[in-house]
């Protein structure tokens, strides 16, 4: 894959295309293991503390047919395009398989990736994260759990990892998210200096490529091609909330309407890297930390709702207008907290919303018009 | 061609019946009126947590998946609650016992007549993803307390953890300190652990009436099984619900030893996997005039049964609390072995775990209760119980069972589609050899 001659931003998206021949030929070049896991909540520090490269799995917004013996049609479209992706074999490359519990929908595609779609080391691992992480009781949980899957990843590597390689895989995981957050600051600006089509291509590469390298090129973005930007008529200053949301085409669309999209709360965006592992003594801790304290996915947000002032915090900071609050279909955790969040944002925020229900293909056509619409609707408010 | 009636077996009435159909109406009176009657009135699911309240004393506990259910058997009352669910905005595809209750609650009208009844707080384990949300929008609406407690998924067995179980234990004991806060009230640890004796007796004690169902012919049909479990739903762990299940038990045990069959005309034998259409349970009824009858399900059995599984598979009823030689020191004590008991329910095992487990259940169940076809409800009410159900199917195909899948949903009238149901069942045992038996 040649990289070097484009702009960092759009070797991210190049990265993002074609993901696959990118893990394939890190393989080839580092002789190292790729392990997929699902969902946020996968400790990527273990991972890269063991010398693997973590890719998560996405889905390709293809309409598929081979998922319809497996999973029932009601659960979310994004785990069954995920599964997707493994039954047609577009993952061969992957070592081993994982998740963090999460929700429902995703255990299925978990399973029945487990079931049929066979890693090249038989590796397959399911660390049950808290649901609760307001609970006291759930650090030391998760602590022992964290623990126990660094033991199955040493006995699968057959070698231990140390302190040394796990303050590595916490150091690199730190400067990801330390990074990203530098570049989404630029979009407070009332020019904004990056797009939020962008940030999701940067946020997606991050997912599905070596961390270092992404690193190289977020110090590179900042350092060569930040100070030749111009920034953009920000338009109406629009967030993005909701499900898993990877459609950079959507994005693109609605933020060639006028708007640009300044911040979101969605798991391939903030949420993904909002804070850091502190630092401690014990490392396995530190990262147990991390995870306890992450922007939650609502599943794990009760009983108080702390995702509410992360959202409302955003709102301020980045002086968002208005949101479209996005929901992959039968997704019942983000079912459950749009109705609230848009009345929590309009009435105390004064920011309207515009909810848009997605599935693996989205019809742009009839999105745009209701874009257009809410945008316009803004704007006479305004 | 029909087939002349061929009664081949004798058959009568259960006569613990009527008793269930009034613990249910009494429970429902009692939900509608603990306020008059000065009692704490604490919502979560049915089944659930509901013997943790317990040591508080003077409580009732309204469970929200059998109220759920209830409503969404008369679509006439359903359907508007419905609405007023997804008026306000929420799924309608989400939960559909959670869309009946909230439903009902936003408009504000009970099932059993007058007011939809406020709790004083919410207590609820969350091991499917919408147990915690579902009663963290109705304390909001109230504006009452709520205590989650997360139930983590894992395997049982050998690859248990125990600090799964210290997570969980904990968080019950937490519960209980946060009860005595927002109640008032001091909390009596000899309540609670008569509770969680009275419920290990009670699941135990239908985990053997449904053993009995092995039994050629069937002594109890599925239809009447799903009110019968009931009293296990909605009054868990109560003196009232051991004294039933103890009874059900020796009744069953005489249909059994005087060949007592529930459809006289049985000859051949079906689990029904998945929850039911609650407002089309006729549908037991159109594969009982080819003489099939449903002895079951993984659902059914697993919900409200405590069952040993050996390492050869087969399940047993677990053996009775005073052969276990538990001995009750403190509070920690009962937590943790309820805690035990509680994540170690075969449902979680399957269901909210694992499907490969899940397959292996079903298998066994087919095996164990001499069934000779599967049928399976797509039920879109609920992602929790219809985990893995495609991949169970995939399963139940390569070991060479028939099986048939028919979508609906258990308590939405509006997800069925009555005609093309029956025909595909109808054409299912058809398949197997059954014809209609006549009338006459």
């Amino acid at each position: 894959m040649v990289l070097k001659e484009k702009l960092v931003m759009d070797r991210f998206a190049e990265v993002v295309k074609n993901r696959h021949d990118y893990a394939r030929e890190w393989k080839q070049r580092t002789g190292g293991r790729v392990m997929g896991y699902f969902c946020t909540y996968m400790p990527e520090e273990i991972l890269i503390a063991a010398g693997m490269m973590p890719v998560r799995i996405l889905g390709s917004h293809e309409p598929q047919d081979v998922t319809e013996r497996h999973i029932y049609s009601m659960f979310c479209p994004f785990c069954r395009d995920c599964l997707a992706q493994g039954l047609k074999g577009r993952f061969e490359y992957l070592d081993g398989i994982g998740m963090a519990h999460t929700c429902l929908h995703i255990r299925q595609a978990y399973s029945s990736w487990v079931l049929h779609v066979p890693t090249k080391q038989n590796f397959s691992y399911y660390i049950s994260m808290p649901a609760k992480p307001q609970s006291p009781r759930a650090r030391p949980f998760l602590i022992k759990e964290l623990e126990a899957f660094k033991k199955a990843v040493e006995e699968w590597i057959g070698r231990p990892v140390t302190n040394k390689d796990l303050d590595k895989g916490i150091e690199v995981m730190n400067t990801n998210r330390r990074l990203m957050r530098q570049i989404y600051e630029l979009r407070k600006a009332d020019k904004p200096l990056v797009t939020g089509t962008e940030c999701m291509q940067m946020v997606c590469a991050s997912q599905c490529m070596d961390k270092e390298e992404h690193n190289k090129l977020l110090a590179e973005f900042i350092k060569n091609e930040l100070p030749k930007r111009t920034g953009r008529d920000a338009g109406t200053r629009l967030m993005i909330i909701g499900s898993e949301d990877d459609d950079t085409e959507f994005l693109a669309m609605a933020e060639s309407l006028g708007a640009t999209v300044v911040a979101d709360d969605h798991c391939t965006g903030s949420r993904y890297f909002w804070n850091e592992a502190p630092k401690s003594e014990d490392r396995i801790a530190a990262i147990a930390d991390r995870y306890i304290a992450k922007v939650p996915c609502p599943e794990k947000d009760w009983e108080e709702r702390r995702r509410w002032t992360h959202i409302s915090k955003l709102v301020d900071e980045y002086k968002v207008q208005g949101a479209l609050m996005i929901q992959q279909k039968f997704c019942d955790p983000h079912e459950f907290d749009i109705p609230p969040l848009m009345k929590m944002l309009k009435e105390k925020k004064n920011v309207p919303s515009l909810f848009l229900e997605f599935d693996v293909t989205v019809p742009v056509g009839q999105f745009r018009t209701r874009v257009e619409a809410f945008l316009e609707t803004m704007q006479l408010e305004m | 061609m029909k087939q002349v009636l061929d009664r081949r077996y004798q058959t009568r009435p259960l006569q613990n019946w009527n008793k269930c159909r009034e613990l249910r109406l009494k429970y429902y009176q009692d939900v509608a009126s603990a306020r008059q009657q000065g009692k704490l009135l604490i919502g979560g699911s049915a089944g659930g947590l509901s013997i943790l309240p317990s040591g508080l004393g003077n409580a009732v506990w309204f469970g929200g998946e059998t109220y759920g259910a209830t409503v969404g058997a008369d679509p006439a009352f359903s359907y508007p609650c419905m609405e007023a669910t997804e008026a306000a905005g929420l799924g309608r595809d989400t939960c559909v016992y959670f869309r009946n209750y909230f439903g009902s609650m936003l408009l504000d009208k009970y099932y059993f007549g007058g007011s939809f009844p406020k709790a004083d707080f919410y207590v609820q384990s969350h091991s499917c993803d919408v147990h915690s949300k579902w009663y963290q929008a109705a304390s909001e609406h109230f504006g009452v307390p709520f205590f989650g407690i997360d139930m983590p998924p894992g395997p049982w067995g050998e690859d248990r953890t125990e600090e799964r179980v210290n997570y969980f234990a904990g968080q019950l004991l937490d519960a209980i300190d946060w009860m005595e806060k927002v109640s008032g009230r001091k909390y009596d640890d000899e309540k609670f652990a008569r509770a969680v004796i009275n419920e290990w007796e009670s699941a135990r004690l239908w985990a053997e009436i449904c053993v009995l169902n092995q039994t050629v012919p069937a002594p109890l049909d599925q239809k009447s099984m799903l009110v019968l479990f009931l009293p296990m739903m909605v009054l868990r762990g109560t003196d009232r619900s051991l004294e039933f299940y103890r009874e059900l038990k020796a009744e069953v045990e005489e249909r059994v030893r005087d060949g007592i069959a529930a459809l006289a005309t049985e000859r051949y034998r079906y689990l029904h996997e998945g929850i039911p259409p609650w407002h089309f349970l006729r549908v037991f009824r159109i594969l009982e005039e080819y003489g099939a009858v449903s002895l079951g399900s993984l659902y059914m059995f697993a919900m409200a049964g405590h069952w040993d599984v050996g390492e050869d598979g087969v399940w047993r009823p677990l053996p009775p609390f005073e052969r276990l030689g538990v001995q009750f020191k403190n509070r920690e004590d009962i937590a943790r072995f309820y805690a035990e008991t509680y994540i170690g329910n075969i449902n979680y095992q399957g269901s909210f775990w694992s499907a490969a487990v899940k397959s292996r259940q079903v298998l066994q169940i087919y095996d164990q209760w001499h069934a000779e076809g599967v049928v399976m409800h797509l039920n879109r009410g609920c992602k929790g119980t219809g985990g893995y159900m495609l991949e169970n199917r995939l399963e139940l195909i390569k070991a060479g069972i028939p099986v048939v899948a028919y979508e609906g949903n258990a308590a939405d009238r509006r997800d069925f589609d009555e005609a093309q149901v029956i025909d595909r069942l109808e054409s299912f045992v058809e398949s197997q050899g059954l014809t209609k038996i006549s009338r006459e």
